[in-house]
């Protein structure tokens, strides 16, 4: 089963961005990303069992293809991400230091804390998007949250 | 506000634009190469692809994430290390003539760091103060081969690759890799980083480490190809390495501080140098010169940026794409081009106050040049004696 393109990129399109920014940390290099998301979404001839599974593949490959283009080492013609943050309408100061402070963060812990509060997976869901061990997701998800200072607090994980 | 709702409304804000609509997408896919990335708008895409997981049936060597600090041995080489020049042969291209000047700014290292089943060992480094080269072996701990037919040699590559002094990372930097096999009798295959506009003045060590995370393999990805996530994960772990880089000064300052008009706009040049190795440029905004990177950039792929060496021959210091291949012994390919834009404000260490914006460029050449035999930089109409 394959969604419907339109209701796809409409519903999961700010999703695959937010996700990949995470790792490009640049507003065009995500957008590439998402569209090439889209597009693979559209050619592969993998069938999906459910809307779920369509969204975490799409997550996955977009993570990975974000990955991808940062292995790059080198932009042109990059609004830099300091930049970009001044246009961004944060509602308040404090979501705005959060943001700033994860974004701050090694990409393997954004990546992981992203999934789990933005997507709201499990520790579980993550290992398996990310193609690592729970006890990995566990690690990241700890380190990560320490160096943001607590900001957020420990959560149960399932 | 619980945690995920604080979360939300701060990543809330990432939002692509409403037009961005299924047609669109399809339309811009299929009007590209299918399955290839564009260049737009002089955006680069270098070589380089990250596809992660195991597919089924693959040895995969894990260990934990954690600091080589904590786990790992380091060893030294016994008995006589390889000349540099004779480690960079084929990734400089190094002739009769060149060798002296590269023992002169290289040096053998010789040190191996074992984690995880595999083994590094940084064979040498080719420095001066604002660029690097480090050339590493790396094999199986159990020394058998990779295998090339399922791990091509110019495959190569790390998930991550950080340089830090201390525990700081070092950036903005340019960099490139390259993999490819010297000797395809031994069980190692060779990996090369290229590191540029890194100065000498920032650290006061006369080492860096180089922080390599998640060794793989990139075959089943070419250029064009859409990619595949679950390939390639070859050895997990992170293997921070100890790299000597006190650098004998070889390069060249052409310009330092001095405002350049281009075409009726005028442009703080920071700094401009070239060396054996490769060349920087860095551009900077002051109270009076408002800097644009987007415009500046554009401008300079536009116009002509090249190295005019004495005997008349040009190279391009803003080329980009065409990669350089040799066959005996292995393949390796490397982008010419080592190109980096990046605005940043760098503080200095242990003070608040932020540098003005800059923009930096930097790159290695593809072959060591002795300063002596280089002309000038042109940058559009200008030309600047390399004195």
């Amino acid at each position: 089963m394959k969604m419907d393109m339109d209701i796809l990129v409409k519903k999961y399109k700010n999703h695959l961005y937010a996700a990949a920014f995470q790792i490009c940390k640049n507003a065009a290099d995500a957008e590439d990303v998402v569209q090439e998301t889209f597009f693979a979404y559209y050619m592969t001839e993998k069938s999906f069992e459910s809307e779920e599974h369509s969204k975490a593949w799409l997550l996955r490959t977009a993570i990975n293809k974000a990955k991808n283009v940062n292995r790059a080492f080198w932009r042109r013609n990059r609004v830099p991400f300091e930049e970009y943050m001044t246009e961004l309408p944060f509602e308040t100061a404090d979501a705005e230091e959060l943001f700033e402070d994860v974004m701050r963060l090694p990409e393997k812990y954004r990546i992981v804390i992203h999934l789990f509060y933005y997507e709201e997976y499990s520790v579980r869901e993550i290992a398996k998007l990310l193609e690592v061990s729970e006890g990995n997701v566990k690690v990241r998800l700890t380190r990560g949250r320490k160096l943001l200072k607590n900001r957020l607090m420990e959560d149960d994980y399932e | 506000m619980n945690n995920r709702e604080k979360y939300k409304q701060a990543f809330s804000v990432l939002r692509v634009s409403d037009e961005m609509t299924w047609e669109q997408i399809k339309e811009y896919c299929e009007n590209s190469e299918k399955g290839k990335r564009t260049k737009r708008e002089g955006n680069f895409f270098g070589e380089g692809r990250t596809i992660f997981g195991m597919r089924a049936g693959v040895a995969v060597l894990c260990g934990c994430l954690v600091l080589l600090l904590t786990g790992g041995t380091i060893a030294y080489a016994a008995g006589a290390l390889k000349p540099v020049a004779e480690l960079f042969a084929k990734v400089f291209q190094i002739s009769e003539q060149e060798k002296g000047l590269v023992e002169k700014i290289g040096e053998p290292v010789g040190t191996t760091v074992t984690y995880a089943g595999l083994k590094i060992t940084t064979d040498g480094v080719i420095r001066d103060t604002e660029h690097l080269a480090v050339i590493f072996s790396i094999e199986r701990e159990d020394g058998k081969p990779f295998d090339p037919g399922k791990y091509p040699a110019d495959k190569w590559s790390f998930h991550s690759i950080e340089l830090q002094d201390g525990n700081v990372n070092m950036t903005p930097y340019a960099g490139s890799y390259l993999s490819y096999d010297e000797n395809p009798e031994d069980a190692a295959i060779q990996f090369v980083l290229f590191f540029s506009d890194i100065r000498q003045e920032w650290y006061d060590t006369n080492k860096v480490w180089i922080c390599l995370e998640d060794f793989q393999n990139y075959k089943g990805y070419d250029d064009g190809v859409l990619m595949e996530p679950g390939v390639g994960l070859y050895a997990e772990g992170l293997w921070r390495i100890e790299v000597p880089v006190k650098a004998k000064d070889t390069s060249v300052t052409i310009l330092e501080n001095e405002v350049l008009e281009l075409e009726g706009k005028e442009v703080q040049i920071e700094r401009l140098s070239v060396s054996p190795i490769g060349f920087s440029l860095t551009v900077a905004e002051t109270d009076k010169i408002k800097l644009s990177t987007t415009e500046f950039s554009a401008w300079l792929e536009k116009h002509d940026f090249s190295l005019e060496l004495e005997n008349g021959e040009r190279i391009s210091l803003s080329d980009s794409a065409d990669a350089v291949s040799w066959d005996e012994g292995g393949k390796g390919r490397r982008k010419k081009n080592s190109f980096v834009d990046s605005i940043m404000k760098r503080g200095v260490t242990g003070d608040e106050k932020e540098e003005m914006p800059k923009a930096q460029y930097a790159g290695t050449f593809e072959r060591i040049i002795e300063p002596g035999d280089m002309k000038s930089v042109h940058i559009g109409e200008l030309e600047l004696p390399v004195k």
